[in-house]
C-alpha cells in the first residue's frame, strides 16, 4: 500500500480497541499525509470472497465502525483483502464504497480524508485456481473417474494409487475426494488414504450431478429388426463400444436369476453416433426407439469394460448410474445390480 | 411390437401361476395389483420402456383369507422363499411376489408387517392406498405364457380407478424424499390415464370414494390429480417426463398427461357424491 502512496506520506498501524476482537477487523492502519490530514482504513482479511459471502462481511464491518466515534467515522475508509478478487465482487464492494486489494494487481483504495482515489486494474481470472477451494459438484470428468475408480474397486486405497488408477493428478484426486470425505461418502485414514466406500450412498451422490442423456450426446434410433439383431451384429463390428443399462445388467446376472424387466432398450456407448448408426443399419426416428446411441461425455465410460459371450460392456458400476438416470423402469434394473453387487462386496450395502 | 414374449415375462407370468396354486382355498383373497396389473389393462406401450417388471404385487384382503393352510407354509411348500422384507417372496429365477395388505385391514401394532390373525406378522406386508382394489377390480382369467404349462387361474385384477389411486398415493409418499420418487410412477399413471375414458374412470373413483374402506385414499388421490397432475409442469407430469427420457415428445407427453387428468377432475366433478345424491 505504501509504493501507491507519495513518499513523504506515512502509514502505521493502530492498535485495535479493547472491544475489535470478533469484529470482522483485521487491522486499522492511519494514512497521515502533509499538512496532518490524516485519516483511517479499516482492514478485513480473507481467504477466499464470492459474492454470497458479502453481505455477512459488509456486515460485520459496518458494525465495527458504528461504534467508533464520528469523527474518527469521517476519516475513515474499508479495504478488503484477498488472495483474488473477482470482477463480480468488486463491483458489489464498489456500489458499498467499499476498497479491494488482492495479490492479482487489483486494489481501489479511497478515503475521504486526506482525499485519496486509486484504482488499479488487475488480473480478471483468479490465477490462483484454488486447490483449497472445497469442490461442490461431481459434474464433469475429473469427478467421474475418480468415483468410478472407487466404485470400480474394493479396500484401501492409496490417494497416488487411486488418482493413477483413475487417470488424474492427484490435486484433482485430493479434492474429489475431499468432497467424497465431507459428505460422509468415504472414509479416510489420517495420511488420506480410503479405507472404505459407501459405495451405494455413493452413487446416489453421483447421479445427483450425472446423467446418461444429460452429461453425454445420446442419439434414440430405431432397428426395426429389433435389438436381438443389434446384438447379433455388434459380435463383429470393429468400432469402439461398450453396452451399458438393460443389456449391462442382463450380462451380469447369473444365469439363474431374471432380469427385472425385459431388454426394451439398447443402450450402447459408441465413439460416433452418426458412424455407428449407418454400420450398425439403425434409422433415425422420432418416436419408438429402442436403441440409444451414446456418445460419452469421457472415455471413463469404457474403463473396466468385460468382454461377455464376445460382446463388451461397461462395468457394473456404470451400467447402475446409467440406469438410475436412463429412461423406463431402469430405476428397478439399477436396484437389481446394485443387490446382486451387494452379494460379493459389502461396500455396495453402505 | 413384440410378437413374441420376452422370457422374463414368461417367467413372471409362471411365477405368478405358481404363487396363484400355491395360494390354493386362499385365491378369493387375492387381487393383483401394481405394474403387472397396469399391464393387463394397457398392454404394451409404444416406447421401448418396459410395460411392466417382472415382480408380482398381490393384495390380500384378510377377511376373505382362511384360517388353512397357512399363507406361509403354502408358500415354502411351493418353493417360494421369505425375502429380507416382510411380504417378500422369491419364486423361480429369484422373482419377487409381494403379498400386501391394505393398511386399513392390516391390524394395529408393527410398522411393516400386516398383522394377519393366524398367518402371522411376516407373511404380509402393510401398504398405503391398495383399500380400492379391494373395491374396484374384475375377474382376469390368467394363462401362462409358456405354451407347455397349461395352467388357468380367474383372479381378481384391480380395475384402472384403484390402480390410479394406488399409484398417486405413492407418488405422494415419495413427494417428501425426492430421491426416492420414480419416473416409472409417473409413466404408469399416465399409461393407466390413457387405457379407459376419463367419464367411466371418473365414476369409479366416484364410487370409490363413497365406499367406506376405500373413500379416505381415494379422496387423497384426487386432491394429488388436482395439485400435482392438471399442469404439464406439475410433479406428476414431470415424473412422467424423466421417465420416457429422449425416448418421446416431453412436450407431448407432459401435456397429455395434464389434458387427461383435467379431463378426467372434470367428468368426477361433474358427478354427484353419494353423500349429497
Amino acid at each position: 500500500m505504501r509504493s501507491v502512496l507519495p513518499p513523504d506520506w506515512t502509514i502505521a498501524h493502530v492498535p485495535e480497541p479493547a472491544w475489535s476482537s470478533d469484529t470482522g477487523i483485521d487491522a486499522v492502519y492511519e494514512i497521515e499525509a502533509a499538512e496532518n490530514a490524516r485519516g483511517r482504513i479499516h482492514i478485513a482479511i480473507k481467504r477466499h470472497l464470492e459474492p454470497r459471502d458479502l453481505p455477512r462481511v459488509l456486515r460485520v464491518m459496518s458494525a465495527y465502525e458504528e461504534r467508533l466515534p464520528g469523527e474518527t467515522l469521517r476519516r475513515s475508509g474499508r479495504v478488503i483483502v484477498a488472495s483474488y478478487i473477482s470482477p463480480r465482487v468488486r463491483e458489489l464492494l464498489a456500489a458499498e464504497h467499499t476498497g479491494w486489494f488482492d495479490s492479482a494487481g487489483n486494489l481501489r483504495l479511497q478515503l475521504p480524508q486526506p482525499l485519496i482515489f486509486i484504482d488499479r486494474h488487475g488480473a480478471d481470472r483468479n490465477p490462483y485456481p484454488a486447490p483449497d477451494r472445497p469442490l461442490r459438484s461431481l459434474r464433469g470428468r475429473a469427478a467421474a473417474r475418480i468415483v468410478r475408480a472407487l466404485m470400480d474397486g474394493q479396500g484401501y486405497r492409496g490417494v497416488r494409487e487411486l488418482a493413477s488408477d483413475a487417470g488424474v493428478s492427484a490435486a484433482t484426486s485430493s479434492r474429489v475426494l475431499d468432497l467424497l470425505a465431507r459428505e460422509s461418502l468415504v472414509e479416510r485414514d489420517p495420511g488420506g488414504a480410503i479405507t472404505a466406500t459407501r459405495k451405494r450412498s455413493l452413487m446416489r451422490r453421483w447421479v445427483e450431478d450425472y446423467g446418461v442423456t444429460l452429461s453425454n450426446h445420446a442419439v434414440p434410433v430405431l432397428a426395426a429388426r429389433g435389438v436381438d439383431r443389434v446384438l447379433h451384429d455388434l459380435r463383429d463390428y470393429p468400432g469402439r463400444y461398450s453396452l451399458t443399462m438393460g443389456a449391462a445388467l442382463q450380462a451380469y446376472l447369473p444365469p439363474e436369476r431374471a432380469a427385472v424387466a425385459p431388454l426394451a432398450l439398447l443402450a450402447l456407448y459408441v465413439d460416433n453416433a452418426v458412424t455407428a448408426q449407418r454400420d450398425l443399419g439403425l434409422r433415425a426416428t422420432q418416436r419408438g426407439a429402442n436403441v440409444l446411441l451414446i456418445e460419452p461425455f469421457d472415455d471413463v465410460v469404457h474403463q473396466n469394460a468385460t468382454a461377455r459371450d464376445r460382446l463388451r460392456y461397461v462395468s457394473p458400476a456404470q451400467a447402475i448410474a446409467d440406469l438410475l438416470t436412463g429412461p423406463g423402469r431402469s430405476a428397478e434394473e439399477a436396484a437389481q445390480l446394485i443387490e446382486l453387487l451387494a452379494t460379493t462386496d459389502p461396500e455396495w450395502n453402505r | 411390437m413384440t410378437v413374441t414374449n420376452p422370457t422374463e415375462y414368461v417367467l413372471a407370468r409362471q411365477v405368478l401361476l405358481d404363487v396363484l396354486e400355491a395360494l390354493g382355498p386362499h385365491r378369493d383373497a387375492v387381487v393383483l395389483v401394481g405394474a403387472q396389473a397396469v399391464y393387463l389393462h394397457t398392454g404394451d406401450a409404444d416406447l421401448a420402456v418396459a410395460p411392466t417388471t417382472t415382480d408380482a404385487d398381490i393384495a390380500l384382503a384378510p377377511d376373505l383369507l382362511h384360517d388353512e393352510p397357512l399363507l406361509e407354509a403354502a408358500l415354502r411348500s411351493a418353493g417360494f422363499v421369505p425375502g429380507a422384507n416382510p411380504g417378500t417372496w422369491h419364486g423361480t429365477s429369484h422373482i419377487a411376489v409381494d403379498l400386501m395388505v391394505p393398511e386399513a385391514l392390516s391390524g394395529s401394532g408393527g410398522r411393516r408387517g400386516a398383522r394377519l390373525p393366524v398367518h402371522g406378522n411376516r407373511v404380509a406386508r402393510r401398504t398405503v392406498g391398495l383399500e380400492p382394489a379391494l373395491v374396484d377390480n374384475r375377474d382376469h382369467e390368467l394363462q401362462a405364457l409358456d405354451v407347455t404349462d397349461e395352467r388357468t387361474f380367474t383372479i381378481r385384477v384391480a380395475g384402472v380407478a384403484a390402480l390410479l389411486v394406488a399409484k398417486a398415493i405413492k407418488v405422494k409418499e415419495r413427494l417428501d424424499q425426492r430421491d426416492r420418487l420414480k419416473p416409472k410412477d409417473g409413466l404408469d399413471m399416465l399409461r393407466l390415464l390413457r387405457a379407459v375414458e376419463a367419464e367411466p374412470l371418473a365414476r369409479d373413483l366416484r364410487r370409490l370414494s363413497d365406499d367406506p374402506l376405500a373413500a379416505g385414499v381415494t379422496t387423497e388421490a384426487v386432491a394429488i390429480l388436482r395439485r400435482h397432475g392438471g399442469e404439464p409442469d406439475g410433479e406428476l407430469a414431470r415424473l412422467a417426463v424423466r421417465a420416457v427420457g429422449v425416448l418421446d415428445d416431453p412436450d407431448v407427453v407432459a401435456a397429455s398427461f395434464a389434458v387427461l387428468t383435467e379431463e378426467v377432475l372434470a367428468a368426477y366433478d361433474a358427478l354427484p357424491s353419494a353423500a349429497i345424491r
